[in-house]
């Protein structure tokens, strides 16, 4: 059995939530079933002893030892009583014992936590200490130990364990405790001056006891086995009374005689037990739906991706990029779950990036930015899916889907910084296993080639003293010292093509910069191309060759940097402009954010999907989607507004 | 806080849980209602009997004195002898250890590479939602494995094995054999519990940007979860791995009964049984104190192993 502190505790629901609780309750399943199984219990206590009580205690020495038969089901024991009768009968018993049980842990342990909770906090926090001491000693110890103290009776077996059970209910009250007591209405009771007991009676129980209830029907069915066990091991229930476990005791040493005898009360327990567990759990997700984690995990976290879906493609334009593209994309589409008919996050996007370049790829939050970039590392998560025409790194085409496949092909080719590069490094191994595993597993580096790697990709990115470093754990570093290692982690196989994603959005300004010259350094010393993803065209602007904007899963606006930010030919591309901050704007004016929502993957309208929001629409925008076309100067825009209307 | 710091303060706390220990222990006579020298001469004993009894146990000195001599004689490892037997307790107990001792290893370490294994391979199979149908079985038999007790799982056990297809014996101590079933017993609910513990820990790390970091590096699964995850879901599991342990003992204890194994645990339920105090008193010392240590030793290896913990302590 588990110990109660290992649980999370449940947060109570609020009453509007209810109505909607009994519904989630429903569809937990196990809930409904957990709760018919414990009223067929409940019934067959209240039934069972009336009618058969008296054959169950018949001893008929003729009957002993029977198999199953028409008269005894289940056969008959040792004293020739029928086992199913038996079992039937100690229902009663034992699912009294398991519930008097739980209510002395619930009173012990509310009166014991709010004592805890109550005092002041050097007592509170001895008081925490000692419960947490007497929670490391097994139930089944400490109630066979009670059970020495108190008198040898039936109900004595239900206060034992009822006294083991309480310390575990006390420290879940002192945590629901904890933070009722901080909130508004509390706090204002206390500052009123009424008294600690009163404010804990009147207000502090009351607002836990949906979270309580939660917890105690899984003390219940705790209860409930640890009285059994206690019968079992003839310290809980005495003969001539018996319940199941007292039954199972006797049933184990005539298991090779009667395993029923075993096996039925045994069975009865595991039901009890798990029935008012498995309730327990159904309400715990109901009061608190963070906690479930098998429902609907999955559509949620689809729904995330699909939302989180940021980013578009981009297509570098052929003027810039000389040569042979290094990354050739071409009808790029991501879709929510991989098939071609669900909704798409990224629509047919067209990008090429050329060796060296450093390519913006703009847009708002879930404009399939991210999508466009993780669909080419081939990372995208589960269980979205991507297709493409052509997907081309330095010539190679990726479009495999053979995992071994894919990390000769891009192991060496490509890297990828995440939104909060001091987070990608690993804080339970030391920065030398991390920069080194890359180069020995693509590079076949020896240890000591893999760590000159290492180190000459420190000192590129100027970390001061790298050897030191190497034996380091992330920890240690600074937190700017942190996201050049990182840097230094993704460029140690030498990729002719790095990915960032966000890589500034979580920094302050100073390491914002920092990080954005890193970047710099980086594509102008080794020629590594960039695909910089950025939802901020003042970042993007001053370090990228060419930016392409995304919108709603589509490339709407590409071209050299400069001109874009001069002259943007798009309203989506001018909209974003206006409302980007730069070191220049006046602070004093309002800064106008882009009115609307972007459209949902699947939804949006036939047209344009910018045409809702855009001050400029015409009638054939919401009907009609424009094509990205080539305009004069290198650069390629998809809206039906004629150019000279918006220069 | 410094390594010694920390270090002399752990070894404070584990001091004075263990000298709690030693008092609860030592009110364990006193707690029983009625006479503790009637008690132990028994109800048909003379008057002159029940005095000797209080004089030979030291009952007629007052209770400071006799704590104090209590201590003496624990720190001397001298229990007195058992009122049922007559053996100097330490016999008693040296002659059981080793089952008791046996079991726990064995359960520890099944529980443990069972629970983090299974659970990592889980949180590795059913990642970003992944394997529904996998997910909802793994929920549902780790619920069913976690809410059965030791002792219906362990006559389950018994039944199969033993008397329907008598591959092992049903009971007593018969060599290694003896010891599987029991293992199994003791193990199986509590490596449930950890192996859901270690999935969500798994799901949880998976979610982390240096293990996409790692993913991002194109290593190999067997690396990215063998190096990259595992410390870092590991140490949740060892976080509860204290709490594991004293279910372990519990679990023993019980255990023990069921397959009939002369461990410290039928030991400690014959002695309550028949009110054999200073039996109970030592087993009860020796487990807590098992406890204690085991739980001072978990938090010692998590500092160890986690940088991040020794950095929040540090």
């Amino acid at each position: 059995m588990t110990a109660l502190t290992g649980q999370a505790v449940p947060q109570a629901a609020s009453a509007p939530e209810r109505r909607g609780g009994r519904r989630a309750f429903r569809s937990t399943v196990v809930g409904p079933v957990a709760l018919g199984v414990l009223a067929v219990l409940a019934v067959v206590a209240l039934v069972a002893p009336v009618l058969g009580s008296g054959p169950a205690v018949t001893v008929r020495a003729a009957d002993a030892v029977l198999g199953p038969s028409a008269e005894h089901w289940l056969g008959t024991d040792r004293l020739g009583r029928d086992v199913l009768v038996r079992t039937l009968v100690a229902t009663r018993t034992s699912l009294l014992l398991g519930l008097g049980a739980a209510a002395v842990a619930a009173l012990g342990g509310v009166i014991l936590g709010g004592a805890v909770a109550a005092a002041g906090p050097r007592t509170r926090s001895a008081g925490l200490r000692v419960l947490d001491a007497v929670l490391a000693f097994p139930a089944i110890l400490v109630a066979i130990l009670a059970t020495l103290v108190l008198p040898q009776a039936t109900g004595s077996a239900a206060v034992a364990v009822g006294v083991a059970g309480a310390p575990g209910v006390a420290r879940i009250v002192v945590t629901l405790a904890m933070t009722v007591l901080v909130r508004d209405h509390v706090a204002a009771a206390r500052g009123f001056g009424v008294g600690r007991i009163r404010v804990f009676v009147r207000h502090v129980v009351p607002n836990m006891a949906d979270s309580l209830a939660v917890s105690l029907s899984v003390v219940a069915g705790m209860s409930l086995v640890v009285v059994s066990s206690l019968s079992f091991l003839g310290a809980g229930v005495q003969p001539p009374a018996y319940d199941w476990g007292g039954m199972l005791s006797q049933g184990v040493r005539d298991l090779y005689v009667t395993p029923l005898v075993a096996l039925a009360p045994a069975v009865m327990i595991a039901l009890a037990g798990l029935a008012f567990g498995l309730l327990g759990e159904a309400l715990a997700r109901v009061a608190n739906p963070s906690l479930w984690t098998t429902g609907d995990a999955g559509r949620d976290r689809r729904a995330r991706a699909a939302s989180g879906a940021e980013g578009a493609a981009d297509e570098a334009p052929d003027d810039i990029s000389e040569g042979p593209a290094l990354l050739d994309v071409r009808g790029l589409t991501v879709t929510v779950d991989g098939s071609p008919g669900s909704a798409a996050i990224v629509s047919g996007v067209d990008l090429r990036v050329g060796r060296g370049e450093i390519l913006g790829l703009v847009g708002e939050s879930g404009s399939g930015k991210s999508m466009t970039m993780l669909a080419v590392a081939r990372l995208l998560p589960y269980p979205v899916g991507s297709s493409a025409d052509t997907l081309t790194l330095d010539g190679r085409d990726l479009r495999s889907d053979r995992p071994r496949e894919l990390r000769r092909l891009l192991g060496t080719g490509l890297a990828l910084v995440f939104q909060n590069p001091a987070a990608c490094l690993n804080p339970a191994l030391k920065l030398g296993v991390q920069l080194t595993e890359a180069p020995r597993a693509h590079r076949g580096a020896d240890r000591a080639r893999a760590r000159e790697l290492a180190l000459a990709g420190l000192r590129d990115v100027r970390i001061p003293e790298p050897e030191r470093r190497l034996r380091q754990y992330p920890h240690e570093l600074s937190g700017g010292q942190r996201q050049r290692a990182t840097i230094a982690m993704a460029l140690v196989t030498a990729p002719g093509l790095l990915l960032a994603d966000e890589p500034t959005t979580a920094l302050d300004n100073t390491l914002r910069r920092g990080m954005l010259d890193l970047l710099r350094d980086v594509n102008t010393a080794d020629g590594t191309a960039i695909v910089l993803v950025s939802h901020d065209l003042s970042v993007v602007g001053g370090l990228c060759h060419r930016i392409a904007v995304m919108y709603a899963g589509r490339i709407v606006e590409e071209g050299p940097t400069a001109e874009v930010m001069a002259t943007p030919k798009h309203p989506y591309t001018r909209a974003l402009l206006d409302s980007s901050l730069t070191m220049t704007t006046d602070l004093g004016r309002p800064v106008p954010a882009i009115d609307g929502q972007p459209p949902r993957p699947g939804e949006g309208p036939p047209g344009c999907a910018f045409a809702p929001r855009c001050a400029l629409a015409e009638d054939r925008c919401a009907r009609t989607r424009p094509v990205l076309r080539e305009v004069p100067g290198g650069r390629k825009v998809a809206c039906w507004v004629d150019e000279g209307s918006l220069a | 806080m410094h390594v010694l710091t920390w270090a002399a303060r752990r070894i404070g706390v584990t001091a004075a849980l263990l000298a709690g220990l030693l008092v609860v222990s030592f009110l364990l006579l006193h707690l029983v209602p009625g006479d503790p020298a009637v008690r132990v001469a028994g109800l048909n004993a003379t008057p002159e009997q029940v005095t000797a009894v209080r004089q030979r146990l030291g009952l007629d000195q007052p209770i400071h004195r006799q704590f104090i001599g209590y201590v003496a004689h624990v720190f001397q490892l001298d229990f007195g002898r058992s009122f049922q037997t007559g053996e100097p307790v330490t016999e008693v107990i040296g002659s059981r250890l080793g089952v008791t001792l046996r079991l726990a290893t064995a359960g520890i370490v099944v529980t443990m590479s069972a629970g983090v294994l299974i659970g990592l391979v889980m949180g590795a199979l059913t990642r970003e939602g992944r394997r529904r149908g996998a997910e909802a079985s793994f929920a549902l038999g780790t619920s069913l494995a976690g809410a059965v007790p030791e002792y219906v799982t362990g006559a389950l056990l018994a039944l199969v094995f033993s008397v329907v297809l008598g591959w092992l014996p049903v009971a007593g101590l018969t060599g290694p054999s003896g010891l599987i079933l029991p293992t199994i017993a003791v193990s199986l609910a509590p490596a449930a519990v950890l192996s859901r513990i270690v999935r969500v820990e798994t799901l949880a790390v998976l979610a982390q940007e240096y293990a996409r970091a790692a993913w991002a590096k194109r290593l190999r699964p067997l690396r990215v979860y063998g190096v990259h995850v595992l410390p870092n879901a590991l140490t949740a599991a060892l976080t509860v791995g204290g709490l594991v342990f004293a279910g372990l003992l519990g679990g023993t204890v019980v255990v023990e009964n069921v397959f009939a194994l002369p461990g410290l645990g039928s030991k400690l339920v014959e002695s309550v049984m028949a009110r054999d105090y200073p039996v109970v008193q030592a087993v009860i010392l020796l487990l807590g104190a098992a406890i204690v240590l085991v739980n001072g030793c978990v938090e010692a290896a998590v500092r160890l192993l986690d940088p991040r913990v020794r950095a929040a302590t540090s």
